[in-house]
């Protein structure tokens, strides 16, 4: 039988994924089911409610949820503006450029943030931002979420360009089109899945980022992810729980749409 | 170099045009006119400049010497979009997130057309190409047919002066190929642009073109009418790689008149046209195999013994042994009317009048 020869003939391959799919999954799906637990415990089940999503929202702590949840949700918008276009220029110059020196150090360059432990980098721009007298608080967190957000935005954005054929700039131009009419009217449009793939991937790990944002965030601001360890700090309440399980379901939302964007793109193509 | 009045009926002059690379030279030192309204072929295998020389004309290579003139203006110097020629590309590279409507009028759009006159000659290409049903698709709905079509319609909706074609054809099935080809020809005489097709496909060239260059190496080989460059080849490279021959090694007597008197090896001679002739050297001299015929073996030019006999359904093709070793294809029509020699019959080979052609190297 064929599947002997593939990986799904090995011996205990059934057991070893059922058991790392409940590692991955297992502590989500607690969260997300006591969340609707209706007690102050978080571990002893006494039936169904709703009331933690209402403390979430209308409850003593619900005014500081708002104000961070808003500080994380304007944050990523912008920080995902930001890289994207950082990102996209990045892509079209190493892949469109031609050969230039310095090619494969750019590239590298661009990427490394991704290798970087990030307490490194948290901790680098914390001393980076008083070195130059920068105050840390809402523009710090800005700036650093600019920055780190580059790369993930970057790997879609390069990965799509690549498939692109330079061919389709060069009918345009014989086409009498400019060189930049040529980008703005053929390349843009065929990258724009990449772009949207690219968005959306730096909006989930700003919105998610805790690390470097609670380094460089200064008092008194919070986002969402430094509220809710501030709270959990102080004993975990099943309203975390209920908030954890809203920022699950916003990145599932985020992921699912870039995929579906992904998809329209490779159509297209 | 070019005087005025012959601006109107040149096209493109090429003028001494070099193209190096840092490690080998692709042209070299091309000169040829393409004259207006004519349909002009770069002939060549593979890595022979044709397509190098397309890109040279459509500015997306640059020339490294020479110069290249449109109607009598220096272009070599222009990009691509100031040039008043465009491309059907090999793969269409049509655009994939505009329609088949968009894609035509992408160039009138470029050139500040305005809407009216935009939708008015998109409509006109698509009747052309008979595409009109599928104005509203995207390329990738449409068949390979299709896009060539569309592609087609694209280039040719802005009325450049001159139209480039890099190996159009190619991506099609041979029958959709065949129907292609004649369907370009009738679209080029009917819009009277000068069109420039790259190919490397011999009988594709020989069925479409005014004219043809034959290229090898960078150099051009030879110059003509797909007639001219079959009948009378210049030379070794041009007579095998366009049709089927047979070569044959000769001593040159003399010439009289249009033909010159050629002796082959076992002593036999031969009457030769040809393009150049230099008495008292050796030479070649290529033989079409469809235009011997077989004679009794008294009479005839040559003579010698049938070795093979190849059955290519609407015709049949028997290898002769001469005497002096040499083998000769011959190509006879698959017919009963006629009888097809066997393996061992010893023949005469007729030569219809300039069968023989002496080339120049």
């Amino acid at each position: 039988m064929a599947s002997h020869h593939t990986v799904r003939g090995y011996p205990g391959f059934l057991s070893f994924t059922l058991l790392c799919l409940f590692m991955l999954y297992a502590p989500l799906i607690i969260v997300m089911v006591y969340s609707f637990n209706d007690s102050n415990s978080i571990s002893h089940w006494q039936g169904f409610t709703w009331r933690w999503y209402e403390d979430v929202f209308f409850g003593l702590e619900a005014a500081k949820f708002k104000i961070a949840a808003r500080n994380s949700l304007v944050i990523a918008s912008i920080a995902a503006i930001a890289s994207t276009l950082i990102a996209t220029c990045a892509a079209v110059a190493l892949i469109r450029g031609g050969h230039f020196r310095a090619k494969t150090a750019s590239f590298t360059l661009i990427n490394l943030p991704l290798m970087v432990p990030e307490i490194v980098i948290a901790v680098a721009s914390l001393i980076f931002f008083s070195a130059i007298g920068f105050k840390t608080g809402y523009a710090t967190i800005l700036l650093a979420h600019i920055v780190f957000c580059i790369p993930f935005a970057y790997l879609p954005i390069a990965a799509r360009l690549q498939g692109i054929e330079d061919i389709y700039e060069k009918a345009a131009m014989d086409l009498y089109a400019s060189r930049w009419r040529a980008f703005k009217l053929v390349l843009l449009p065929l990258m724009m899945p990449g772009m949207m793939a690219g968005f959306l991937l730096a909006f989930i790990i700003s919105l998610d980022d805790f690390i470097i944002t609670n380094f460089v965030k200064g008092a008194g601001i919070e986002t969402l992810p430094t509220a809710i360890f501030g709270a959990v700090k102080q004993g975990i309440k099943p309203n975390i729980m209920a908030i954890s399980t809203l920022m699950l379901l916003v990145s599932v939302l985020l992921v699912t749409l870039s995929h579906f964007v992904g998809r329209i793109g490779n159509k297209q193509k | 170099m070019h005087n005025s009045n012959s601006h109107d009926d040149i096209a493109i002059a090429i003028c001494d045009v070099v193209k190096n690379y840092d490690h080998f030279c692709a042209i070299k030192n091309i000169s040829l006119e393409i004259k207006d309204s004519e349909f002009f072929t770069l002939l060549g295998p593979s890595g022979c400049g044709k397509t190098t020389l397309l890109k040279m004309i459509a500015g997306f290579e640059q020339i490294s010497t020479g110069e290249i003139l449109l109607y009598g203006k220096q272009i070599a110097n222009l990009p691509p979009n100031r040039r008043p020629v465009n491309t059907v590309f090999q793969n269409y590279a049509l655009f994939p997130h505009l329609t088949v409507r968009q894609n035509i009028k992408f160039g009138l759009q470029m050139l500040g057309k305005n809407d009216s006159e935009c939708n008015r000659r998109a409509a006109e290409m698509l009747e052309l190409v008979q595409l009109n049903s599928f104005a509203e698709r995207y390329p990738l709905q449409l068949s390979g047919g299709q896009q060539q079509r569309v592609a087609l319609a694209r280039a040719l909706a802005p009325a450049p002066q001159v139209l480039l074609l890099d190996e159009p054809l190619s991506a099609l099935d041979l029958k959709l190929r065949q129907s292609m080809r004649t369907e370009l020809k009738q679209i080029q005489q009917d819009t009277g642009i000068t069109f420039i097709f790259v190919t490397h496909d011999q009988e594709e060239a020989l069925v479409m073109s005014d004219r043809i260059v034959v290229m090898s190496e960078g150099q051009v080989q030879q110059v003509g009418s797909a007639s001219e460059i079959y009948e009378a080849p210049s030379n070794k490279f041009v007579a095998n790689f366009i049709g089927e021959t047979n070569f044959l090694s000769v001593d040159v007597k003399s010439a009289i008149g249009d033909y010159a008197q050629c002796r082959i090896a076992d002593g036999t001679s031969l009457q030769c046209s040809f393009n150049k002739v230099h008495t008292g050297d050796t030479g070649v001299i290529s033989i079409r195999p469809e235009r011997i015929s077989f004679c009794s073996a008294q009479q005839g030019d040559l003579r010698g013994q049938v070795s093979q006999r190849i059955y290519l359904g609407t015709d049949v093709q028997i290898v002769v042994k001469l005497p002096g070793d040499e083998l000769i294809k011959v190509r006879m029509q698959n017919s009963n009317l006629v009888a097809i020699p066997n393996i061992g019959d010893v023949l005469g080979l007729k030569l219809e009048a300039g069968a023989a052609h002496l080339l120049e190297h």
